[in-house]
């Protein structure tokens, strides 16, 4: 299971190329989907593991990866065109994070045309000693997207006491909760690190991040506590600090 | 198993929370403003964002459409045309030398204001709103808009042959401890933009006018993030925050 995540993830790093199984080559494209198709091709001999080592990336049509520090300065100096490039570059990524968090394809195109404003203006602030270009530039456009959803309210305004009070009589010990979320890429170190938490703070952890949501929407989702949500989040979070470090 | 939470871990979970999302607009706004003064707290919020980020590998992308592209791109055009106009009421230019014409004649930028439509939208409620709220039939109105985004922040008012002009604010805004907000004005022939004081965010200020000359139409108003105490030139040295220009009302 894990590895056929780990050559889904491959496959989407490794861009688009071929997978060498005897005399047969499995085109792929960046898609996940290919996995399964790989895996029943492929003799029973070959594990996921020695599928990832026969990965064959395309050559890129541009060698050099995209330098966003460059960008950004670029930009810092006034230049259009190197906006336009970390957008061409990252538009469809960029507007998918701000969909699944403001839920609405017309608000999803407002947040990314603020926050390809504030790009441009602040390009100038980018530090590259505290973070890296790709990082602030996906910052603010979360940054947007939160602003937009907790300002203007898609938060039920119920008294967050009142709920938990309500939630306390509420049994705790329910069936074990399921997973809602699928590590499909190659994350690195935090999928680790987010394996070894248990599924509630693994799942609060995740609906918070990828889609914006709050304690109370987490509860609700969970059919948990308020309580317990907000406690599954700190010590998440803090287990998480850790094992980063 | 309740171990004491030490103040790293609040931060810790402070700033994790911050960037994970959970936190209500106010408490955001909070950790905004603390940010600027709390090295701890930013370098573990800088922290976050980067442990995190790589979860938006997870979201599915999704294609924009193709106006969004050409959106932005008039929208940096209006900002650049701004940024110029900026320039230049920095620049203590004679009359009689260059006139400062660049962007009050910039098609693009009136053009952006326009399109908007914020901006006139909040004019026509500023002015009901102010009619009620003020006595003095009012001579001269100016909405103050960000220079980016055009979202109306405050509202100068002032009656045709008044001595006094009044700065109202129309939200709540976070100002750095480290910094003030000064209010500047700018007639189309005068030699350099005159400050009109410090403002303070979310307050109304009565501004003595007896000292300058009379109010004129097109008048440039701007307010600019400064020093703490205000800019130590005769001039903004901080970025405009809000700017506008005085419309005469019949």
């Amino acid at each position: 299971m894990s590895t056929q995540r780990n050559l889904r993830g491959a496959i989407r790093k490794a861009g688009s190329g071929v997978i060498r199984i005897g005399d047969r080559q499995l085109s792929f494209c960046g898609d996940g989907e290919l996995v399964n198709l790989a895996l029943r091709f492929a003799p029973a001999s070959l594990s996921a593991r020695q599928l990832i080592d026969r990965l064959e990336p395309a050559l890129p049509v541009n060698p050099q990866p995209f330098d966003y520090e460059v960008a950004l300065a670029a930009c810092a100096k006034g230049d259009r065109s190197a906006l336009q490039s970390i957008y061409q570059f990252e538009n469809r990524r960029l507007l998918g994070v701000a969909l699944r968090i403001v839920r609405d394809h017309a608000l999803a195109e407002d947040v990314l045309h603020d926050a390809f404003m504030s790009i441009w203006t602040k390009a100038v602030s980018f530090d590259a000693l505290r973070g890296t270009a790709r990082g602030w530039i996906h910052s603010i456009v979360r940054n947007q997207a939160l602003s937009v959803v907790r300002n203007h309210g898609r938060e039920v305004s119920a008294d967050e006491e009142a709920i938990e009070a309500l939630e306390a009589e509420r049994a705790t010990h329910a069936a074990p909760m399921t997973e809602l979320f699928e590590i499909n890429a190659d994350i690195g170190r935090l999928d680790e690190c987010l394996q070894a938490l248990d599924a509630p703070k693994r799942n609060s952890i995740l609906a918070a991040y990828l889609d914006g949501c709050s304690h109370s929407e987490i509860a609700a989702k969970l059919n948990a506590p308020l309580g317990s949500v907000k406690a599954w989040i700190k010590r998440g979070l803090l287990s998480l600090r850790e094992c980063m470090a | 198993m309740n171990t004491p939470v030490s103040r790293g871990d609040d931060i810790q979970c402070l700033a994790g929370e911050y960037v994970l999302g959970t936190l209500s607009a106010s408490s955001r706004a909070g950790v905004e403003a603390r940010m600027a003064n709390d090295a701890a707290l930013r370098t573990a919020v800088e922290q976050w964002q980067e442990t995190l980020a790589p979860l938006h590998e997870l979201v599915e992308p999704v294609e924009p459409s193709a106006q969004l592209w050409t959106r932005i791109e008039s929208s940096v055009a209006v900002q650049i045309d701004a940024a110029k106009a900026s320039e230049s009421f920095r620049r203590a230019v004679p009359p009689d030398v260059t006139p400062i014409t660049t962007w009050w004649d910039s098609l693009r930028l009136w053009r952006g204001l326009a399109a908007s439509g914020l901006a006139a939208t909040a004019l026509m409620g500023v002015v009901v709103f102010t009619q009620q709220a003020l006595s003095p039939t009012p001579g001269y109105m100016v909405v103050l808009v960000g220079p980016q985004d055009k979202s109306p922040g405050w509202v100068v008012q002032a009656g045709t042959n008044s001595q006094q002009a009044r700065l109202i604010p129309l939200g709540k805004m976070e100002v750095p401890g480290d910094k003030s907000l000064q209010f500047w004005t700018k007639g189309d022939d005068w030699k350099g933009p005159v400050s009109l004081g410090l403002v303070k965010p979310g307050q109304s200020l009565e501004i003595p006018l007896d000292k300058l000359p009379p109010l004129q139409p097109n008048q440039l108003f701007e307010i600019t993030l400064e020093p703490y105490n205000g800019s130590p030139l005769d001039r903004p040295t901080g970025p405009i925050l809000f700017i506008g220009r005085a419309v005469k009302i019949i």
